[in-house]
């Protein structure tokens, strides 16, 4: 029988760091992923998942429900990455967001594309809030629920931020998809 | 399934697929919080061996304290006892330490902490003598006492 994450945490929680190391052994494929797709560059991706893990582990008492650490983690992880996004500069206003999207839609009719170069492009296209909805429901799995807790918003925010994700996302990859 | 159903389900694979970085910020963290464990066991360690060498001390000067000198106490008497010690160092009680008597005189041995103290004979159990081998004691009552002074 596999130890849970309850059971790692628990004993995270008593200062077993390997416990911790296993557990994020565990969530790290999804913990890269979000952050690397979130804030569109690796290092940066790299540095707040350090910072996020330091900080978990600092705060690993404040777990209350070791079952769920994995949604726990994720929200420090989420709170880092806002915290990275909202220090760059102001955002790309609208004009220069369409302008970017006409111009991958423009580049992938020209040539054949590269698929996953594409998909980075249209992902990192997306508004910010857009984007970190769309990984949290459609990449990461969560339930509208869990990310109403992970985000702060309201389930119809969300459901409205992923509906224009994924709009937006089909408008630049359709070419693309059928090429 | 229509095509842009399928846009969207091939969109979540590939970004459900491993990202690799080039860079470990997981493992650096690792890394950092190991340190981090090791400088507090190190810490702890020193503290506890601190601890240890000042409970050691702290033994070692209370034990140096207890320990005193040896003193012997004599009174040439041909009386037939009892006779007593009493002083600052038995609160005066003359059934702390009564003297053996032996080769013409009456003596004991005690063990006292370096000090000044203040003590006298008891002889047949009511008569007050002081010490003529060791200097008076002042006294405003005018009881025979002497005084002694232990170095270490």
């Amino acid at each position: 029988m596999s130890v849970t994450d309850g059971h790692l945490v628990t004993r995270a929680q008593r200062g077993d760091l390997d416990a911790y190391a296993e557990l994020i052994g565990r969530h790290r494929s999804g913990l890269q992923r979000y952050a690397t797709y979130l804030l569109g560059q690796p290092e940066e991706a790299e540095e707040a998942l350090q910072d996020s893990l330091l900080r978990a582990y600092r705060s690993i008492q404040s777990c209350q429900q070791p079952e769920r650490f994995r949604s726990w983690l994720i929200q420090i992880l989420v709170n880092r990455c806002r915290t990275r996004l909202s220090q760059r500069r102001p955002a790309v206003g609208e004009h220069e967001n369409d302008v970017a999207l006409e111009s991958a839609t423009v580049e992938a009719g020209d040539r054949r594309a590269d698929w996953d170069e594409e998909l980075r492009r249209a992902i990192a296209l997306l508004p910010d809030d857009q984007r970190e909805a769309f990984l949290l429901f459609h990449v990461e799995e969560f339930s509208y629920e869990e990310m109403t807790e992970l985000t702060g918003a309201s389930v119809p925010a969300l459901k409205m931020r992923v509906s224009r994700a994924c709009e937006k996302l089909r408008s630049t990859l359709r070419e693309v998809y059928r090429g | 399934m229509d095509s842009d159903e399928e846009l969207m389900e091939r969109v979540s694979a590939t970004l459900r697929r491993p990202v690799s970085t080039g860079a470990d910020g997981i493992e650096r963290a690792l890394q950092q919080l190991r340190r981090e464990a090791r400088q507090r066991h190190w810490y702890r360690a020193g503290a506890v061996a601190a601890i240890a060498a000042t409970l050691l001390i702290a033994v070692g000067l209370t034990r140096r304290a207890a320990s005193g000198s040896e003193v012997r106490f004599e009174l040439a008497d041909p009386t037939q006892g009892p006779v007593a010690l009493i002083g600052d160092f038995n609160d005066w009680n003359p059934r702390a330490n009564p003297l053996g008597h032996g080769d013409g005189q009456w003596s004991t041995t005690i063990r006292l902490k370096p000090g000044r103290y203040r003590y006298a004979f008891v002889v047949g159990g009511s008569d007050w003598r002081s010490d003529p081998r060791s200097p008076a004691a002042d006294d405003d009552f005018g009881t025979p006492t002497s005084v002694i002074t232990v170095t270490n």
